[in-house]
């Protein structure tokens, strides 16, 4: 089985699986509890939040766990809009974690702006400054699209929000950045930023919110204080623990893993044949490709390849993944492409050899499906 | 004095010389119902009753005998001896708490020493002195006493009934073979005549790749809430991929719906013979999409030789067949987005008003069409769905 779904979730480093076992097992204690055995446990949980803040470029202090990026992306939007008479702006490009974020403050009466990222799937300044003005009160933009791959350049657009609206709040959504493109949050100079830990070896059931310094954020879940007051709950010790140790090894193979070649030599299988459709050529993480096929669709396209042992996401499909069409539409992709999407995402343990073997079966299975549709 | 549970069944009793047949169904039914439950059934003539289960066992037992078809109504009753004191002291557990009521009695054993009537004026004396709250009223009362007393030694106090599932039991009627898709229609049609008595088996038409796994588990978990009613029923699933993939490639594109609804049933036709079921049902609603038009169902029609086909959906508005579906809690299910045809054969503009003719000719230019259903009826796989 060729797995290129990375971008979906990632297989658990054992690394990962250890930390769950050990403190779902000997160390089960809460971390809230004042004996030894529970501070031992306390004392793990804050080596782990210092390598994440670490790896983000960030402090200790400013890392706040939750239980996935959904939910660091619904907390960023609950509690990160300070001037609730402000405009919100978003790209179209959003994961639907951050997109349907923004249509609820929508729905309650918030003036919501999109802006399209260009044919490549990358926000540029130009486009944002068509959305800001000196009244924007929060921002958000993918870092790295879940669709496409595609980098929009945080830092710059940042600093471009805050010359014109310098109050203005700006998050980030990091999940599929982190550990494989350089996500510095202070040189960012993003005020939130959301990782996930499955999709870097970590296990489901784990996400992080990187709270700027000195934003005073309200917490989005009360009850017994955790985490200084700002995300009541136990933690997921084992979770969180193993999300950091995951990480290390993650962005330790990505140093290694030269993704951009990996993508550019999958592209080659699928560049030159008609009706075939790259999405995203422009600035791109490397680890997401996802390709359009004219007047087909990708669920089938999909299902065909499992059939030959590949798993591939996809980008679009019937009606079970329509939201999708969303990203690739905001990108000016026609909807007899977009329907017709496979995402492939690889990780730093995806060989170069089983990448291009899937994509030739992907291909195939167009092809085959082509001649089946099409006559 | 013990908690029992009532049943009386529904048509049953209209019924002649084989009234035992359909009772004898209805009694293995209701005790497969209440099979893992500690508890008992007394079935005397014209009278059901469940007894000896625990208090915290009568609300699921409630719940499961309103599935089961054939019963028409139950009521939660105490059992006591046919002294009026014990019939007092059950009947002040479950009169109201106040309004108006009235007390009636039916007496089976005329041997006893008292009439109706007067155990209906004691018994109302009595629990207008136990509670001041209480008043008569004969005609339009808020609540009611029931007290049914059968012999000596045995009378049943209750308050209400509720209507169970009512219709004939399952597997009274013959068996029958259901086209269950995921969609919102047939497993209400499939409910319908499971009411009235068929056992039944589903089949499924499934056309991966181009439609899911998911659409699959879907009819798969549909008839999980079906088996509440119709009991443990096979789900044929066949293969209906390559016949699709026929049937657009040589066929006119207008006819594809037509056409492929006539080699469903024509497969449906032959696994029901296979199967030994003696009708075919489908949710199909006269005018609801082109392939429900009079002249749709005249060609489908058209192909099944031998055994009769089942629509009791043919005359409901839309909007009544959600609503059932919602009663019997499929349509939850019917609504997830998995469909059962992918839109790459779906025609732009499907023909309403095919002719049998055309049909033919269509079908003649299909390459081994008739070793494509051979082929799809051979190679069907089997889900057994157990009852719930």
């Amino acid at each position: 089985m060729i797995y290129l779904d990375n971008a979906a979730t990632t297989k658990a480093s054992q690394a990962a699986i250890d930390s769950m076992i050990k403190y779902a097992g000997e160390d089960f204690y809460n971390p809230s509890a004042g004996y030894a055995p529970a501070l031992a446990v306390k004392k793990a949980l804050g080596k782990a939040t210092a390598d994440i803040a670490e790896l983000l470029g960030a402090d200790s202090d400013e890392i706040v766990f939750t239980s996935c990026a959904t939910e660091s992306n619904n907390f960023a939007f609950e509690c990160g809009v300070k001037n609730k008479k402000g405009n919100i702006v978003v790209s179209a490009g959003e994961h639907a974690s951050v997109y349907e974020s923004a249509l609820r403050l929508k729905s309650r009466g918030a003036d919501v702006r999109f802006v399209m990222p260009d044919g490549n799937g990358v926000v540029t300044a130009e486009a944002l400054a068509q959305v800001v003005d000196g009244s924007t009160a929060f921002v958000s933009l993918i870092h790295c699209s879940n669709e496409t791959g595609a980098v929009s350049d945080i830092k710059a657009l940042c600093a471009a929000v805050k010359s014109v609206s310098p109050k203005a709040v700006f998050h980030s959504d990091g999940v599929q950045a982190f550990c494989k493109i350089p996500t510095d949050v202070h040189d960012l100079g993003v005020d939130l930023y959301s990782v996930s830990a499955h999709k870097v070896g970590g296990l489901k059931g784990v996400g992080a919110l990187y709270v700027r310094k000195g934003f005073n954020m309200q917490p989005f879940i009360v009850g017994g204080g955790q985490q200084n007051g700002r995300r009541s709950g136990t933690e997921n010790t084992g979770g969180i623990i193993g999300f950091a140790e995951a990480a290390k090894i993650y962005k330790n193979k990505a140093a290694a893993f030269d993704a951009k070649a990996l993508r550019e030599a999958v592209m080659n299988v699928f560049d030159g044949h008609d009706g075939v459709r790259i999405n995203g050529r422009g600035a791109n993480s490397g680890y997401i490709l996802s390709v359009s096929f004219k007047g087909l669709r990708g669920e089938i396209i999909a299902h065909m390849a499992e059939d030959e042992g590949v798993l591939v996401g996809l980008g679009s499909a019937c009606s079970t993944h329509i939201k999708s069409n969303r990203v690739l539409g905001a990108m000016g992709v026609d909807r007899d492409y977009a329907e017709g999407s496979i995402r492939i995402s690889f990780s730093p343990d995806t060989t170069k050899e089983e990448a291009v073997k899937g994509a030739r079966v992907i291909l195939e299975a167009a092809r085959r499906l082509g001649d089946t549709v099409n006559g | 004095m013990d908690n029992v549970i009532i049943l009386r069944y529904s048509e049953i009793h209209l019924k002649g010389k084989n009234r035992a047949f359909f009772e004898n169904i209805l009694k293995n039914n209701i005790l497969a119902k209440l099979s893992g439950i500690d508890c008992r059934a007394e079935f005397s003539y014209g009278r059901y009753v469940v007894c000896d289960y625990a208090a915290s066992d009568e609300a699921v037992i409630v719940k499961r005998l309103k599935q089961v078809f054939g019963l028409f109504s139950l009521s939660k009753a105490k059992r006591t001896s046919s002294e009026p004191d014990d019939i007092f002291e059950a009947a002040k557990e479950i009169c109201p708490a106040g309004g108006t009521f009235r007390v009636t009695v039916n007496r089976a054993d005329k041997t006893l020493p008292y009439t109706s009537v007067w155990l209906a004026s004691e018994i109302g004396g009595r629990l207008l002195s136990f509670n001041a709250a209480l008043s008569v009223d004969l005609h339009d009362p808020q609540s009611s006493v029931f007290i049914d007393v059968r012999d000596r030694a045995t009378a049943y106090v209750y308050s209400a009934s509720e209507p169970c599932a009512g219709g004939m039991p399952v597997g009274s009627a013959g068996r029958g073979l259901t086209l269950l898709s995921g969609g919102i229609d047939s497993p209400v049609s499939t409910y319908m005549m499971a009411k009235r008595g068929l056992k039944l088996t589903a089949l499924h038409f499934w056309s991966y790749p181009y439609t899911s796994m998911e659409a699959r588990d879907k009819v798969i978990e549909l008839a999980g809430i079906l088996s509440a009613y119709t009991g443990e029923m096979k789900v044929l699933v066949v293969p209906f991929t390559k016949i699709q993939e026929a049937i657009h490639k040589y066929a006119e594109s207008n006819y594809m719906i037509t056409l492929v609804r006539r080699a469903m049933m024509r497969i449906a036709e032959r696994v029901a013979e296979k199967y030994r079921c003696q009708c075919i049902i489908n949710g199909e609603d006269l005018g609801q999409v082109a392939s429900q038009t009079m002249e749709s169902i005249t060609v489908t029609n058209a192909v099944v030789r031998n055994l009769p086909v089942f629509r009791p959906l043919i005359g409901y508005d839309k909007i009544d067949i959600v609503d059932y579906a919602q009663k019997i809690g499929t349509y939850g299910v019917s609504i997830k987005p998995f469909e059962d045809c992918c839109t790459v054969f779906l025609p732009d503009s499907p023909v309403t008003k095919p002719t049998l003719r055309r049909c033919e000719i269509n079908e003649s230019k299909i390459e081994n069409y008739d070793s494509l259903i051979d082929e799809a009826v051979d190679n069907l796989e089997v889900f057994v769905v157990p009852g719930k």
